[in-house]
């Protein structure tokens, strides 16, 4: 029933398109997919969202590092820009923004109608304080914040990533109330997207007298009365629910929901939950679809997810000498699995097969990728061949005729997770290779042995894991060899390889100044595509859908691959 | 555990003495007479030979995963449909219960041995030699499940049946041996106990021989009270995250997959057999045990 | 009777001791830490880096015992440290936890007391009759069913299909009446009642073994030979005498009571210590696992205690010396 994988699989991947896609308005909405019930809508009502498990109890923004308080405060504090259904840039708390020739100074207007929730119009101080505030020594270093990253390229950031509490660094210049500009030390094709839009203004009226060495446990950062989004918190329950209202003085316009209520609810109870009326809004397991459907005050909305599963293989174990890291293996693994009946079976045929490291719906996918490694156990068989792995009673062995028995590690209390491993294993099991599958252990200890891996033990092979991605397809911080991400799952590192050393160029290349130009950007990144198409450094495997479940009476809701945006327009007609 | 519930001494029927007989003998023959102890003794067996001779009443393996039959209907070749994995739910049924009945059996005879052992030195014994045996009871009865768990699947890389076995037999222990320990307690005050030390009798001899045949009708309970704790224990443990792998078939296992809204509202045939399965593993052992108690309660008259 | 105690209470010091230091190696044989998911982060540039200032932060790079000891200094100091998970103080998420657990299990406790042992001394009392058979019938049965099965039976049936109940936390938010005794009741009754069956069929069975063994004593003749009326005697007489041994297996229980809410805390998702323990152990949040097993242990070891004195009252011949 519910989306375990999320908590289990992905459950530390915090990207800035939850924050981007999930808050704000946007001029130019999908209308297209509104409801085509009454036309009219109608204002008032409460709302009900679930998170699976308790929230971290900080709101400043970007404080805490749990993912579902970040939903929350995301609703009450929004950025410069934001991203629409279709992942483009549009305008948020600044509606317009310039870059200078040498793409180095972007220049943001805010928008006349952005205001505190009390009225008081947000000015180019406040965006200052937000700047200040994710650049202070007390945010990075006591507070161990973790976003410091948005403004690293900016020019006065010292190398260490933080400055004193309060300086504001040399590259950012307030030109009146509302305008000012931010200048960058390299020009860079992802800066705005990916970093640079995620600027949150913060109120200077309330926290420009609190010392910033005191922000973390205020009362504002307890329970903010004030702030930019659409709701703001009214009532807090540790441990169980935060009640927000909506905002008059939106940049949008006041949301037509009165209440937006996020409560902590068992997964196990959700859907029945959604049933009776208790919750309003709630992600659901694809094979539940067909069966929510049935319940008669249940719509279900299914779209595809910015993200994907994998079967990774750790290159550098040496187990098995270096069968792990040889190309052909895993192009061989990538026929053998009947990938379509995989989604059949375990999402009920709501997903796509995953050739690449860009999801098929994403801007930036390149075509060329689309039918490459179809189901073909004869192809595989072949590769397997070529690698001189002789089948010997029944399995393969590995070339120098040793026994192959490849382990796969997966995480526990997730279902389906146990299932992609069993069809996995069966599988490969027809092109004779012999899969043990580990008993499922803790998704802490996976991250531990991942981690500990270089201790001479090297406890995993093969492993279950999936990626959340961000708006911006920019594979830095995930791709490259000198990631942690990298490093600490496939561990894709070795540089001597020229497949890696073309990688990590072509990662360069898309966000060099010439990236500027987009069709110099999407070949270059269709490129990198084909490489990892051909490389398969890991087993991509599909993009599963997100599917959601939600009350009859709910209109309005904006479903896109990058969540269910724009709350301001959502309305609940009165129950029938 | 209920040790006073075992002391029933109003009996009722029938009190015509009978030319002597063994006292296993009048047990017996009073444990016969209980309809409902017999029933359940024949519901247990029942259970136990359809879990065991699984590969007679199913074609299936419970282990085999089939892609292109998951989550199927009731059907002729499924009589109970298949799940997610497409494994048929009938022969993991069947086959379910070797888990949950070795977990149980497990738990029930670590209660009995540590239980009995534990609880009569320290009861028998008392003193200084109780206090710190019953100190140590009360670390192993706060034994932090959980972590343990955890800290067993890291250092046996492994998860499943072994890890629940093994914290299930160090964790069963203490509640029982507690309990035995107040009736070797009060048993120690009693005349024959007395007389037997008094007449010079061995402590072991008056331990085992003396006291310990009259202790028969509460362990009784107390050992179907413990196998009704733990049958479909990996259910609960699998809603914290901690329970069997899918590939391992359980009673608790299949239970907890369909224990949701949609799922109990169009599965039922999925949820319900192995729901009835524990229930009437529990009952039966329940009556065993009442059965046994009564039977062997030594101020029946029967 | 008083040195008996005050030696008991003494010895609860070293008890609890190897009780942290047991949770203390086997909280660090669980493997991972808490900070470890923070690799999972794309955007964190230098994770080992951070990761390791973490850890250095909450002292995990000094030995195993000097770790402990530096627990055991903050505590006697009443600091519990800070959650590693929701950076909070750990004895503000205990605040948050402990009154709710304790709402829960108290009134469940409350409710298996009034209905238990009046249900075990009427069986009692009409021994083998239609109403002893039939509910000691039923009350086996309810003991047979696992709790958080009756959980999920008890939310269908209440909450999903009547929707008279909320099948979820402890307050209903954003209304006016939120908070109020009537939405706390409300909260309380699905919850509490999954706890309590499964117990009261228990209690039930022990009241009505123990009446029967008091009902067939000389006083209880001599009280009816009187002419006392059955129900003064049954509820007068008996239960006066069967009642001791109830309350000291209600002693022991306590601990019991505050595990087995665990389950039905995360079905109902009931902010209680139940899941502050299984969320602090499956995040590897250690300074709330110390302190969830502390409390845990005590409430243990108090109930087992005054178990202990009932019976040493009820019972004058078992002697401690």
């Amino acid at each position: 029933m519910q989306k375990k994988t999320t908590i289990f699989s992905a459950a530390a991947v915090v990207t800035l398109s939850a924050l981007l896609a999930g808050c704000g308005g946007g001029t130019n909405s999908g209308s297209g997919l509104g409801q085509a019930v009454s036309a009219t809508p109608v204002n008032g009502g409460t709302i009900v969202q679930d998170f699976p498990t308790s929230f971290g109890l900080n709101f400043i923004p970007y404080l805490s590092t749990s993912y579902y308080t970040l939903q929350a405060w995301a609703l009450q504090f929004d950025s410069l820009l934001q991203f629409n259904q279709n992942d483009q840039l549009i305008g948020d708390l600044a509606d317009k923004w310039t870059v200078s020739p040498d793409k180095k100074t972007y220049t943001f207007y805010l928008n006349p109608n952005a205001k505190w929730s009390d009225g008081t119009p947000i000015t180019s101080k406040d965006v200052q304080l937000g700047v200040d505030w994710l650049l202070s020594k007390s945010y990075n270093v006591t507070d161990g914040g973790s976003y410091g990253y948005i403004l690293s390229n900016v020019v006065g950031v010292p190398s260490s990533g933080y400055l004193p509490d309060g300086q504001t660094p040399s590259g950012f210049k307030i030109i009146n109330s509302h305008e000012f500009s931010i200048t960058v030390q390299h020009a860079d094709a992802a800066v705005l997207t990916a970093d640079l839009a995620g600027i949150v203004p913060l109120p200077y009226s309330v926290l420009g007298k609190i010392p910033m060495s005191q922000w973390k446990g205020s009362p504002f950062d307890k329970k903010p009365w004030l702030g930019s989004g659409q709701f703001i918190m009214t009532s807090l329950v540790p441990g169980q629910s935060i009640t927000q209202k909506a905002n008059p003085y939106y940049v949008f316009g006041k949301p037509h929901i009165e209440y937006n209520v996020w409560k902590v609810i068992s997964p196990d109870v959700v859907d029945g939950d959604l049933a009776s009326g208790q919750v309003t809004i709630s992600s659901i397991h694809a094979t539940d679809a067909a069966k929510m459907r049935q319940i008669p005050n249940v719509s279900v909305n299914i779209e595809p997810t910015n993200g994907f599963d994998y079967l990774g293989w750790r290159l550098n174990n040496s187990e098995y000498g270096d069968i792990f890291s040889r190309v052909r293996f895993r192009q061989a693994v990538e026929y053998a699995l009947n990938r379509p009946a995989m989604i059949k079976a375990l999402f009920d045929g709501y997903g796509v097969v995953e050739n690449g490291p860009l999801p098929p719906i994403n801007f930036w996918y390149n075509q060329a990728l689309n039918g490459t490694y179809p189901y073909d156990p004869a192809k595989a068989n072949q590769l397997l061949d070529a690698l001189g792995m002789k089948i010997k009673n029944g399995w393969r062995t590995l070339p120098n005729g040793q026994p192959f028995t490849p382990t796969l590690t997966i995480s526990s209390g997730d279902a389906n997770i146990q299932r992609q491993a069993d069809f996995v294993q069966y599988y490969l099991k027809q092109v004779h290779i012999d899969l043990k599958i580990l008993p499922p252990i803790n998704f802490n200890t996976i991250l531990n042995q991942l981690n500990n891996d270089a201790n001479g033990k090297q406890p995993i092979q093969g492993f279950l894991l999936a990626w959340s991605l961000s708006n911006d397809p920019d594979p830095r911080g995930l791709w490259r060899a000198t990631d942690t991400m990298n490093t600490t799952s496939i561990d894709w590192t070795n540089t001597k390889d020229p497949a890696i050393q073309e990688n990590d160029k072509l990662i360069h290349e898309q966000h060099t100044r010439q990236a500027f130009d987009q069709q110099y950007r999407i070949s270059i990144l269709n490129q990198w595509q084909q490489l990892l198409n051909q490389q398969m450094p890991e087993n991509f495997l599909f993009d599963q859908d997100t599917v959601t479940a939600y009350n009859k009476n709910l209109h309005g809701v904006v479903f896109s691959p990058y969540g269910a945006l724009f709350e301001y327009k959502w309305w609940l007609s009165p129950s029938s | 555990m209920a040790v006073q519930a075992l002391h029933n001494k109003a009996k009722t029927g029938e009190t015509k003495r009978k030319r002597v007989q063994s006292p296993w003998r009048l047990s017996l023959q009073r444990f016969m007479r209980n309809r409902l102890a017999v029933a359940g003794f024949f519901t247990l067996l029942v259970i136990i030979f359809v879990t065991v001779a699984a590969p007679l009443f199913t074609p299936y393996n419970p282990t085999a995963i089939n892609i292109m039959n998951t989550n199927l209907p009731p059907s002729a070749a499924h009589p109970l449909g298949t799940d997610g994995s497409g494994y048929d739910n009938l022969a993991r049924l069947l086959y379910g219960g070797r888990v949950d009945l070795t977990v149980a059996v497990a738990a029930a005879l670590m209660t009995m041995l540590i239980g009995v052992i534990y609880g009569g030195i320290s009861g028998f014994f008392g003193g200084w030699i109780d206090n710190l045996m019953m100190r140590f009871v009360d670390v192993m009865l706060n034994f932090p499940f959980i972590p343990f768990i955890l800290a067993l699947e890291a250092i046996f890389n492994t998860s499943g049946e072994l890890i629940l076995i093994t914290v299930v037999s160090l964790t069963a222990w203490p509640g029982p041996a507690r309990f035995m320990r107040g009736i070797f307690l009060q048993l120690r005050e009693q005349d024959y106990v007395l007389g037997a030390v008094t007449i010079g009798a061995s402590k072991w001899r008056i331990i085992f021989r003396h006291m310990l045949p009259n202790t028969i009708s509460s362990l009784a309970v107390l050992v179907s009270m413990s196998v009704a704790g733990y049958v479909g224990l990996d259910a609960g443990l699998t809603f914290l995250g901690l329970g069997l792998p899918l590939t391992v078939p359980s009673w608790g296992g299949m239970l907890s997959q369909a224990s949701n809204y949609i799922d109990m509202r169009t599965e039922p045939y999925s949820w319900i057999p192995p729901a009835l399965m524990i229930i009437l593993t529990i009952l039966s052992v329940n009556f065993i045990g009442d059965g046994l108690r009564d039977a062997f309660d030594p101020q029946a008259r029967t | 009777m008083a040195t008996y105690i005050i030696r008991r209470l003494l010895g609860l010091i070293p008890t609890l001791f190897v009780i942290t230091v047991i949770v203390f190696i086997l909280m660090h044989l669980m493997p991972g830490n808490a900070f470890l998911a923070l690799t999972q982060n794309p955007h964190i540039k230098d994770a080992a880096e951070v990761i390791k200032r973490k850890e250095a932060e909450a002292g995990l790079n000094l030995p195993l015992w000097q770790q402990y000891v530096n627990w055991v200094v903050n505590l006697l100091h009443g600091n519990l440290g800070t959650s590693y998970q929701y950076d909070e103080p750990v004895a503000r998420l205990i605040g948050f936890s402990l009154p709710n657990t304790l709402t829960l299990a108290i009134t469940a406790e409350i409710i298996v007391l009034l209905a238990g042992i009046p249900m075990g001394l009427l069986q009692a009392s009409r021994v083998n009759k239609a109403f002893d058979v039939s509910t000691s019938f039923f009350a086996v049965l309810l003991y047979s069913i696992p709790s958080f099965v009756f959980a999920l039976f008890l939310i269908y049936i209440f909450s999903f299909t009547l929707n008279w109940l909320p099948s979820f936390g402890t307050v209903t938010p954003a209304v006016p009446w939120s908070g109020d005794l009537g939405d706390r009741i409300s909260h309380l009754i699905l919850p509490a009642l999954a706890l309590a069956l499964p117990s009261i069929a228990f209690y039930s069975r022990l009241t009505r073994g123990n009446t029967l063994q008091v009902i067939v004593q000389d006083f209880v003749r001599t009280a009816r030979s009187k002419g006392l009326r059955d129900s003064r005697v049954l509820f007068r007489h008996v239960l006066r005498n069967a009642i001791i041994p109830i309350i000291t297996q209600f002693g022991f229980d306590i601990g019991g009571l505050f595990s087995g809410a665990v389950l039905i805390e995360e079905i109902f998702t009931w902010p209680g210590m139940g899941e502050l323990t299984v969320s602090a152990n499956l995040n590897r949040d250690y300074p709330v696992i110390l302190a969830t097993t502390l409390i845990f242990a005590v409430t243990v070891l108090i109930g087992n205690l005054v178990a202990d004195i009932l019976l040493a009252i009820a019972d004058p011949r078992i002697r401690y010396n």
